[in-house]
């Protein structure tokens, strides 16, 4: 899958599930059953996520 | 000479070697009544008790129609054998076989050699299928059964066979051909034993989740097995969720990363659910995390 899905946490930062290819649900059954409940939530492609992580716990979420 | 004979008896005499010879065919216009008689022809229909039909060859009955309409063949009673509407007995001791059925199709994926079904509305003891009397000595037997699927080399040795015994206390065993070893059961916890090499049948305990993906750079499962997703929390920290929930939080983790780095448990967060387990991938010495692992692998046991 080349999606991924972003929410925000707790602490301000930003979560991003990664989907398992084998798992046989789509991004969306992925985030229906894997993002916490009540949490917004936005499904983004893979290259909207940075690949340098130097600086991960900085990331914020963005609506 | 043609035309009609009524009659109201023949009957021969056996000290003539007398006959009733008819050239076309005998037709009776109603029913016919064979009486009760303890002789049975040399080859012929018989009533041997009232309301029983048998069937004879070489002096010997072959085939029996019961009061009730059941049948046996090879025996009288066929009820003997679990209240039986058809009952196959073969009383040789050479080795025939008691019922062949050949499908003679050209095309040998087409029909079916034996069809077994059922309109019972139980699904328990009577809609079991196939039995093998456990004690070959006693086939009406009815404490103890074994199915047995077999093939014989052309020496008479078991190549292969499974044997599935103790049926009616719920356990299902299989054994080596020809031993008594254990190789695999059931047992009456539901529990599957089996012995893979071990030296003997021992519960099995499988891996409820796995997962294989790269902490570093973008991070991307490679394999998994009963997980949906990852979380990628923040450095080192990832959440892997399951597919199907574990039964509790009972469960065993064991986790490999690289060189100098731990797959360990997030102490912070202490999220050790039944939907998921929230990881720390940490270097070893320091304990913080990181992110550079390039293959974390996580299995789940319970």
């Amino acid at each position: 899958m080349n999606s991924r899905i972003i929410y925000p946490t707790d602490d301000g930062g930003v979560a991003v599930i990664v989907p398992a290819p084998e798992c046989g649900l789509t991004i969306e059954q992925i985030a229906a059953k894997d993002v916490p409940a009540g949490k917004p939530f936005k499904i983004v492609d893979v290259t909207d996520i940075p690949s340098d992580r130097t600086f991960r716990n900085a990331w914020e979420y963005q609506a | 000479m043609a035309g009609t004979i009524i009659v109201d008896r023949i009957e021969s005499d056996a000290s003539y070697a007398s006959s009733i010879n008819v050239a076309a065919q005998v037709t009776f216009s109603n029913t016919v009544n064979f009486g009760v008689s303890s002789v049975a022809p040399v080859a012929g229909v018989y009533s041997p008790t009232t309301n029983n039909l048998a069937f004879t060859t070489a002096s010997t009955e072959r085939m029996r129609i019961d009061s009730a309409g059941n049948v046996g063949i090879g025996t009288s009673s066929p009820t003997t054998y679990k209240s039986a509407k058809l009952a196959i007995r073969n009383s040789a001791s050479s080795g025939e076989a008691v019922l062949a059925i050949i499908n003679n199709s050209s095309n040998v994926y087409e029909g079916a050699g034996i069809l077994l079904g059922s309109t019972a509305a139980s699904t328990n003891y009577g809609a079991t299928w196939l039995y093998h009397t456990y004690n070959t000595n006693s086939p009406t037997n009815t404490t103890s059964y074994a199915f047995n699927i077999s093939q014989r080399a052309t020496d008479g040795t078991y190549v292969s066979n499974i044997w599935n015994v103790d049926y009616q206390n719920s356990v299902s065993s299989w054994y080596r051909p020809n031993t008594s070893a254990l190789q695999m059961q059931l047992d009456a916890s539901n529990n599957l034993l089996f012995n893979s090499g071990y030296g003997s049948a021992a519960i099995a305990y499988g891996c409820r989740a796995w997962v294989k993906f790269n902490g570093t750079g973008t991070v991307a499962i490679s394999g998994s097995g009963n997980v949906t997703s990852i979380t990628d929390n923040g450095t080192g920290d990832y959440t892997v969720n399951f597919t199907t929930a574990m039964p509790d939080v009972n469960y065993a983790v064991s986790g490999f990363s690289g060189t100098n780095r731990l797959v360990a448990w997030n102490q912070t967060s202490l999220n050790y659910a039944t939907t998921g387990l929230r990881i720390a991938h940490t270097t070893a010495g320091s304990g913080e995390t990181d992110d550079r692992a390039e293959r974390i692998s996580v299995s789940i046991f319970r």
